[in-house]
């Protein structure tokens, strides 16, 4: 049933629906109506970083390296744990700056540099055919042994294929090439999306990853009786069992090696650029995609090593390619249907990342190859023709067709002997050479182009040399001799064994001499040559983004003397009327000027001109262009430097000035409050007064009336005469106390007192303090207990000061004690943190609301509603006052009906010398508190 | 002829001052010691003059004098406001509130018989 | 933006550490014959690490708070000395 047919029918029905979900996802995007703009979506289209070398190719790698095969996945993880560092930068820039492919990147960041985005270019291409190629193996591989089913076989050597025409590989490259042509050059604007691809990719990505889980369980759980047993019966087999570990020393370098240069692939590769960068829709999705995209190459490389190893301990007679084992083992347990579903995974696989791949370097080779060099060459009269748009798409669509015809070249002619993960491995290396510039780009300011420009070469010169090269020898283009005796037989020239370096495997021994040339040549010449203004420009934009994400682009130091109406024709050849139109209808609207009565254009628009035209053909092309416009050339490039400069300290001045208005917004919150805090003080102080008046007041009032009564009314009764002179009496006293106590406190609250400070037992202040109130409790027939046993230790204080603290209490307490059956009693006691001194009474009690308040001054509780508080009010506010000077605290237990329990601590010598280790002098501490 | 006096007042040496003082001049005087004695007893029988303290428990003079004024039922009835406490503005709050005189603790006794005269026999 | 100091310099921590447990020293502790649960010992270790990895990133990945308002700084307490009538 698995006829060639069918099979064909199958692969190319499966394209169909790729080319109908884009051509929808397009259609809705045209509406207004995006479809990927979600993170999910974007994790799935960064998974075009796992090809038909993960989906066929890892297993080939594990079934004969083992665990080998998985730091091509860990390194991606590794650089999305850092995805703040490198990805968000490199996303800001490159929206800020409409970078279209990352051989624009690199030539926007040192100066808009022509030849370096022309080199990076040339690398790429050199470097990812070989990539393309294999995707095209693959599938063309899958195809020819899934076409023996039942039988199993290796796939036959290119020359057996069939021929051009019906060979599966090239249909397959045609078809995709109309694929890229249709959905990847929609539009003029390279930096726009093209959301069509994208969901197509993303799909793929699900097909790919449901494909090789539907192996993977089949192989695990069908064949076997799940990982314990599939390894168990590996175990038993020394061959197989050695999958299970890391060989020798050789590989841990490798390790390493494929860490690092997975690690730079990630970021690197064009095609990762273009879904990562290009196409990425929100930032924010990064969140999202920075884990999901690890965790989708986790998941699929669960079953990578079971596979590998069923196939192993299957086909125990190695008749089977270990690069089919995702085809081969279905096929052997008879099962087509998933064999065919394997065959759709691999091709999905491939697709993806030729269809992407594609359309990242027709982009690369348009603006920064071709566009270029027409520009140059004067003959041409390339700027001063018409619409130039149609030009642009056509070169595109050429590159794209030119693109597939020598990926598949390459394997028809070179490649095809070549297990698929030594060929992928050849384009990382190619790509990893692009690492130091760009990461050295967005994070160091000096790096300069002639730095970049020279790395760039001697680490691409190196990489041909030491792994490119090599490959020729096997068609036969080049002589054996070559590898393994070097050119003209120097043995220090051999390309695996550079300088006497052996030891290592080739890739490792690649990327270090490339990488040496590289980053060597890159940082020296980066320090010893001087940038130009631009470069520096581009360095500071590229490497501050973050701080000066306000401004678009370096281009507005442009101060030619350009028409608006130049611009716009300009802006027409390349991206079009109806998006020229649009953009300075937009810039019209948005700087509220009239364009049509405009003649000179401002700096702002040369500077969006040039950013229109950088998102079609390239930065290094558009400044070109502009520059044939906006007569007058750029601002002297020195002087462009002193505004970026100059806007450098303004930002800092800003920033400068920011924190200062910040402070000074602190200050005035801080001196409201204090203006609040004076009113609220000045308001108690008026309230105190009035309070001290009204207290004041009232006995005199008393003694005045009854005096002016006793003087007007000379025939009173002996009786009520002597009446009104007790109460006269009584009320001076009164006046008289409440002004002592008043005094007493305005000394304490300035600290006008003279403390006499002494070491002394309280028992026998307390005993005075008893004696002086014992005659208002005889008076008052208010029983008083007194507790003062047990060792009270010796406390340093104020002696008379206690005292007069217990008497307040104590008359407090009496006070407020019920006539009769009024008990007070006076409890002292020597805690280990010092004396506690208690009052208690069996009175009314103190509200809750009232036992912070009542230390306040004339702040009575209210005992009741009919009777006036009694005393002056002062009292407790005197004694917290003293207590506190004293180094302890006063408060009160109490409930509403359950009586009051006044208290107080001091602490006591012993206690204090506990606390402190090295306690003052008494002495001396007895004068510090004077 | 006698008129009834209610004198306001929560200190008890103040209220024997004031009553000897109403007394001697010939009046019925009742006391009242806060704001809502007050109130009662001149809702039992409305008094001809009330002596105000500012200063009461609970429901203050000022309070209590307003109050009064709104009641239809007592309208005429002199008010004396007296406080301790020597602010302007409670001056003015206590003519706002409708009260007649407005007097200062410390008061001369003579003082406070003149103005009381003066306020009955005005009418 | 203290926070996003933090996960930035969280990142890095767990950069750090994950460089270090798939680097050849601690590989060549787990690169043994045995099996923990019928699992090949390294490749247990390998795709644990993997999975915590993974695990960390989600819960320290987010975008930095847009520029975030600066209330409370000065929003002291009343002071409990004060006395409220």
């Amino acid at each position: 049933m698995l006829n060639s047919w069918f099979i064909v029918i199958t692969a190319f029905a499966y394209l169909c629906l790729l080319f109908a979900i884009a051509y929808y996802v397009d259609k809705k995007a045209d509406m207004g109506r995006s479809l990927i703009a979600n993170p999910y979506i974007y994790a799935l289209s960064i998974a075009v970083y796992c090809t038909s070398w993960t989906f066929y190719g890892s297993v080939g790698r594990a079934a004969s390296g083992g665990i080998a095969f998985l730091p091509i996945y860990l390194g991606p993880t590794l650089v999305f744990v850092l995805w703040w560092f490198l990805l968000r930068k490199i996303i800001r820039i490159s929206k800020a700056h409409r970078i279209t492919s990352i051989a624009d990147f690199i030539s926007s960041r040192y100066g808009k540099s022509t030849t370096l985005s022309v080199l990076v270019t040339v690398i790429a291409v050199i470097g990812i055919i070989p990539y393309i190629s294999l995707q095209l193996q693959a599938v063309s591989n899958s195809f020819y042994v899934l076409l023996e089913y039942p039988e199993l076989t290796r796939p036959p050597p290119v020359s057996e294929r069939l021929s051009l025409v019906g060979d599966m590989a090239f249909l397959v490259a045609l078809i995709l090439a109309a694929f890229a042509i249709l959905f990847g050059t929609r539009h003029i604007d390279a930096s726009e999306h093209h959301e069509g691809m994208v969901a197509a990719v993303a799909f793929e990505s699900v097909i790919k990853l449901l494909a090789f889980l539907a192996v993977g369980i089949f192989v695990t759980y069908g064949l076997y009786d799940g990982f314990g047993d599939l390894f168990g019966q590996a175990a038993a087999v020394p061959a197989v069992a050695a999958l299970f570990t890391l060989g020798d020393t050789s590989s841990y370098a490798q390790w390493v090696t494929m860490t690092i240069l997975s690690m730079a692939a990630i970021v690197c590769l064009p095609r990762q650029f273009q879904v990562t960068v290009v196409e990425n829709v929100d930032e924010t999705h990064l969140d999202k995609a920075a884990w999901l995209f690890p965790l989708y190459l986790l998941i699929i490389n669960i079953f990578v090593l079971p596979i590998a190893i069923g196939g192993r301990l299957v086909f125990a007679d190695g008749s089977v390619d270990a690069d089919t084992f995702v085809l081969t083992l279905p096929m052997a347990e008879k099962q087509e249907f998933l064999a065919l579903f394997a065959f759709l995974g691999g091709l999905s696989a491939a697709t993806g990342m030729v269809i992407v791949a594609a359309i990242a370097l027709s982009t690369m080779i348009c603006n920064d190859l071709v566009m270029p060099a027409l520009l140059r060459l004067q003959w041409l009269r390339l700027t001063e023709k018409g619409d130039l748009t149609g030009l642009l798409i056509s070169i595109r669509r050429v590159a794209i067709v030119v693109i597939l015809l020598l990926g598949y070249a390459y394997f028809r002619f070179i490649g095809q002997n070549e297990a698929l993960v030594t060929t992928g491995l050849v384009s990382f290396a190619a790509a990893a050479q692009f690492a130091p510039a760009i990461i050295g780009g967005i994070l160091w300011k000096r790096a300069s182009r002639r730095g970049a420009l020279v790395g760039l070469s001697l680490g691409f010169m190196v990489w041909g040399y030491t792994l490119l090269l090599p490959f020729f020898a096997q068609p036969g283009w080049l002589p054996p001799e070559f590898i393994t005796h070097g050119p003209f037989g120097i043995a220090l020239l051999r390309p695996f064994e550079l300088f006497g370096l052996t030891g290592l495997d080739s890739l490792s021994h690649a990327l270090f001499w490339s990488m040496l040339a590289n980053i060597g040549g890159y940082i020296i010449c980066s320090l010893w040559s001087r940038q130009s203004p631009i470069e520096r420009i581009q360095a500071v934009l590229f490497v501050d983004v973050f701080s000066r994400s306000g401004q678009a682009s370096g281009s507005q130091f442009w101060r030619g003397s350009a028409t608006v109406s130049d611009l716009h024709a300009l802006v027409v050849r390349f991206v079009g009327p109806g998006r020229a139109n649009r953009a300075f209808a937009e810039y019209a609207r948005v700087q509220g000027v009239d364009l049509s009565k405009v003649h000179e254009a401002d700096a702002d628009l040369v500077s969006l001109t040039e950013r229109l035209l950088a998102g079609a053909i390239g930065a290094a092309s558009a400044r070109v262009m502009v520059a044939t416009v906006a007569k007058g050339e750029v601002v002297g490039l020195e002087e462009m430097m002193e505004i970026l400069e100059e806007t450098s300290q303004v930002i800092e001045y800003s920033h400068g000035l920011e924190q200062k208005s910040r402070e000074l917004e602190a200050t005035t919150a801080e001196l409201r409050q204090a203006n609040e805090r004076l009113k609220e003080l000045d308001r108690l102080k008026d309230d105190f007064l009035s309070t001290v008046s009204h207290e004041l007041r009232t006995p005199l009032t008393s003694i005045r009336s009854f005096s002016e009564i006793l003087f007007d009314n000379p025939q009173l009764d002996e009786e009520e005469r002597s009446r009104f002179l007790r109460v006269i009496v009584k009320e001076s006293e009164r006046l008289t106390r409440l002004i002592n106590q008043l005094l007493d406190l305005a000394k304490l609250e300035t600290g006008n007192v003279d403390w006499h400070m002494e070491d002394f037992n309280p028992r026998g202040a307390l005993e005075d303090a008893v004696a002086v109130a014992g005659g208002l409790f005889a008076a008052d027939m208010v029983d008083l207990k007194v507790d003062l046993d047990g060792d009270l230790g010796r406390i340093h204080a104020d002696r008379d000061r206690l005292i007069q603290v217990v008497v307040n209490l104590l008359s407090n307490a009496a006070k407020f004690s019920p006539r009769p059956n009024g008990v007070v009693e006076l409890k002292a006691e020597g805690r280990p943190d010092g004396l506690r001194v208690s009052v208690s009474d069996n009175g009314p009690g103190i509200a809750p609301q009232d036992q912070q308040l009542i230390f306040e001054r004339f702040q009575q509780a209210n005992v009741s509603l009919t009777s006036k508080p009694i005393g002056t009010g002062l009292g407790l506010t005197i004694s917290r006052q003293i207590i506190e000077h004293f180094g302890g605290d006063i408060g009160v237990n109490s409930a509403p009906g359950a009586g009051a329990c006044f208290y107080f601590h001091v602490p006591t010598l012993a206690a204090a010398e506990g606390m402190s280790l090295s306690p003052a002098p008494l002495g001396a501490s007895a004068q510090s508190a004077e | 002829m006698p008129y009834s006096i209610l004198v306001v007042e929560d200190e008890p040496n103040i209220i024997d001052s004031l009553s000897f003082l109403m007394r001697r001049e010939g009046h019925d005087v009742r006391v009242a010691q806060d704001g809502d004695a007050a109130l009662k007893a001149v809702a039992a029988a409305r008094p001809d003059l009330v002596i105000l303290d500012v200063m009461l428990p609970e429901r203050d003079g000022f309070e209590v004098c307003r109050l009064i004024r709104a009641n239809d039922q007592w309208q005429g009835i002199k008010i004396i406001l007296l406080t301790a406490k020597g602010r302007d503005s409670d001056r003015e709050k206590g003519m706002a509130v409708g009260a007649n005189d407005y007097i200062t603790k410390p008061f001369s006794t003579r003082e406070i018989v003149a103005r009381v005269r003066e306020l009955l026999e005005g009418t | 933006m203290n926070n996003f100091d933090l996960n930035r310099e969280r990142a890095v921590a767990l950069f750090l550490f994950a460089v270090l447990a798939i680097s050849p020293p601690l590989l060549a502790i787990f690169s043994q014959e045995g099996r923990l649960f019928g699992i090949p010992i390294l490749y247990l270790y390998l795709f644990s690490v993997w999975a915590l990895v993974v695990l960390m990133i989600a819960l320290n990945a987010f975008s930095p708070p847009a520029e975030g308002k600066r209330g409370g700084l000065f929003s002291r307490r009343r002071g409990a000395e004060d006395p409220e009538p």
